[in-house]
């Protein structure tokens, strides 16, 4: 594989995007993540499962989509931000019969530091419907009996579960590329809601954002953004590096989101401006990704 | 724990340039760059240029009508990227390889393209870059040196300031006022100046460094025929933007990455090992070759204006920015072998943020142009 055609879009994982672009962008539209991140998702499990969303990716690599191509998907879902394990049940349908088998929403228990050991991390562990696959090999996805919720990310829904899912293999791989896709997808949204407040606030009698130094605050917030997005690309591209390289990707959204709060000033500190809900999530996913990178093999 | 990029280069173009450049970097440049005396340094990569041209790796993206090889960005990121590990000198004629070149086949007449764009690539005419001057630096509307008409052409007088290869240069790319009555930016004109006359007084500036890579450069009633002048008379604000575009985009950026990725290679080999140091070097190896991957991408947008331009806004402030942390953690973790090396690079890293559009200055053109905030 060679730099040149790694950082192409292919046109297949571009269709694949725009369809769940067109979705997302009917149900959630430009509603704040506020509105959604602590109710119910403004996207139900069972309308991605009609369409058809949910097997989209059960082909595994080289039959149906690549990597690549759920990149590009990945970093749309990542733009609206919704509560659902979107993401992760394609990873976990593409690489396990156990999980194509099940049906229903399907998560993984991911060791991740600052948890007990011999414990996981599994996001959406608190839904009803969700089951947690207990390996890659020949696994089967046994329903979350013993848990306990914790609640920092709303949008994650994440609990600990007392076993962590073995035989991550290149699944770790897969799902730590396709996190930084969707923290990219965060980050360009971040800088566009940021840009807009910018323009729309105004204090001494001008927008924030004629001002210089708010200016490069979202000059450097456009930078990072750029190179998560660029990131993500890189760690397609090279395995043995895939892991680190996504933790460096989600390290960049946390910059991006952290500038995005200064810019909205005494609102971006606020829950009810939302802002702190792409953070948590982002946090999280740094957590899961450093957690996959201590089990996964390139 | 040498981290080296893991992409393949497997097509043809990348293999024959590997082997090439694996026989051909003069060894005493590969082994002594850094440290040699300036009039040798100068010679090797002067020399350098001609080999490149002899061997077909000169214009490697320019079109092949203007006598450039016909490939695109990508081979200039591959080539960039081989040549750094071949520890490659950098040639003199990059000015006129990535400023002139450009822009005259987007505003130059077909008589200068095939006057002017040859001796470039064949590495045979050393071009400098006259824009900045001492009242004119991020301001650059604010130009003054004049150009008054003449019989057959115009009349050069002023000052132009930070002119790189101005010792070497036969050719001046220079912008100067033909009108000091017309409105800011109606009032500049292009001109291709020979700085081989009389009138060309060239002094140079001694930098932090102790290097003179750079002069002050002074015009004194300088001749350049109505053929030297770039488009018409008037538009040399709108040919200079074609310029810096170039100065600031992926065949720059890729021909810095060879600097910086040989700083970086260095400095893993010094103090690589030491655990002390892991999660800093990690984190500048991994933005070097991000640097490389954000060309990368720039390549497939070439199409798409808006989103090519979202990716390259950033290269300049990315490689400059990353080059002077990279000469700040060589120079504090130094052995003392390298301490030389890393204390001019340290110092001449210091300009890097400050050349062709200060950081500020591209951190106001993003926010503005690329992200729409208002002025």
């Amino acid at each position: 594989m060679t730099t040149a055609s790694i950082t192409e879009t292919t046109d297949l994982g571009l269709a694949a995007a725009e369809g769940l672009r067109q979705i997302l962008d009917k149900q959630v539209g430009d509603r704040n993540i506020a509105t959604f991140a602590e109710a119910e998702s403004p996207v139900q499990w069972d309308a991605l499962l009609r369409a058809g969303w949910v097997e989209i990716a059960d082909e595994p690599e080289g039959e149906g989509l690549s990597l690549r191509d759920l990149v590009e998907v990945a970093q749309v879902w990542g733009t609206y931000c919704v509560p659902l394990p979107f993401l992760i049940t394609l990873v976990a349908r593409r690489n396990s019969l156990g999980a194509r088998e099940f049906g229903g929403p399907v998560t993984l228990s991911i060791p991740t530091p600052g948890i007990t050991t011999g414990w996981g991390l599994a996001p959406f562990g608190s839904r009803p419907d969700i089951g947690v696959l207990d390996s890659f090999d020949d696994g089967t996805v046994l329903t979350v009996s013993e848990r306990s919720a914790t609640d920092f990310a709303p949008t994650l829904q994440c609990v600990e579960v007392p076993w962590v899912t073995k035989h991550l293999g290149v699944v770790g791989r897969e799902l730590a590329v396709l996190m930084a896709a969707e923290a990219a997808g965060i980050a360009r949204t971040l800088v566009t809601s940021s840009v807009n407040y910018a323009r729309e606030r105004s204090q001494f009698g001008k927008p924030v954002g004629s001002f210089q130094a708010v200016k490069h605050i979202l000059a450097d917030a456009h930078i990072s953004a750029e190179q998560a997005d660029t990131s993500a690309l890189w760690a397609v591209a090279d395995p043995d590096r895939a892991l680190e390289i996504s933790i460096h990707a989600i390290e960049l959204a946390v910059d991006v989101a952290e500038r995005a709060i200064q810019v909205h000033g005494g609102m971006g500190f606020t829950w009810e401006m939302g802002l702190h809900f792409y953070l948590r999530h982002l946090l999280t996913l740094r957590d899961l990704v450093t957690g996959l990178s201590t089990v996964t093999c390139s | 724990m040498t981290h080296r990029t893991s992409a393949a280069f497997d097509s043809d173009f990348a293999q024959d340039a590997a082997r090439w450049l694996q026989d051909n970097v003069p060894q005493r440049w590969r082994e002594h760059r850094g440290a040699l005396e300036e009039q040798e340094a100068v010679e090797i990569r002067r020399q350098w240029d001609r080999q490149l041209f002899e061997a077909g790796y000169s214009g490697l993206s320019l079109p092949k009508e203007f006598g450039g090889q016909g490939l695109g960005l990508s081979e200039e990121v591959a080539f960039s990227e081989l040549a750094a590990r071949a520890q490659a000198p950098d040639g003199l004629a990059r000015i006129g390889r990535i400023l002139t070149a450009p822009t005259l086949i987007v505003h130059g007449t077909e008589q200068q393209r095939q006057r002017f764009l040859p001796p470039i690539l064949q590495g045979t005419e050393t071009w400098c870059q006259g824009f900045s001057e001492s009242g004119a630096g991020s301001d650059l509307a604010g130009v003054r040196c004049r150009a008054e008409k003449v019989a057959g052409g115009y009349e050069i007088s002023g000052r132009k300031i930070w002119t790189s290869f101005a010792a070497y240069a036969d050719r001046c790319l220079l912008l100067a006022c033909t009108d000091q009555n017309a409105p800011r930016h109606k009032n500049l004109s292009m001109f291709l100046l020979d700085m081989k006359q009389p009138g060309v007084t060239i002094s140079p500036i001694k930098q932090i460094s102790g290097g003179t890579h750079f002069a002050e450069v002074h015009f004194d009633r300088v001749f350049v025929s109505d053929d030297e002048l770039v488009d018409e008379e008037g538009s040399g604000w709108r040919v200079a933007m074609t310029t810096l575009m170039n100065e600031r985009g992926g065949v720059e950026a890729a021909s810095r990455y060879i600097e910086i990725r040989a700083d970086m290679d260095l400095l893993l080999d010094m103090c690589g090992d030491d655990p002390r140091r892991a999660d800093v070097l990690a984190d500048l190896d991994r933005r070097t070759e991000l640097v490389r991957w954000q060309i990368s991408k720039a390549v497939h947008l070439e199409n798409d204006d808006a989103e090519f331009v979202r990716a390259t806004s950033i290269l300049k402030v990315l490689w400059s920015e990353l080059w002077q942390e990279i000469t700040t953690v060589g120079l504090r973790h130094t052995t003392p072998s390298h301490r030389d090396h890393w204390r001019v690079q340290y110092l001449e890293s210091r300009s890097a943020s400050i050349f062709s559009g200060t950081s500020e200055i591209q951190r106001n053109i993003i926010s503005e142009r690329v992200l729409g905030l208002p002025r």
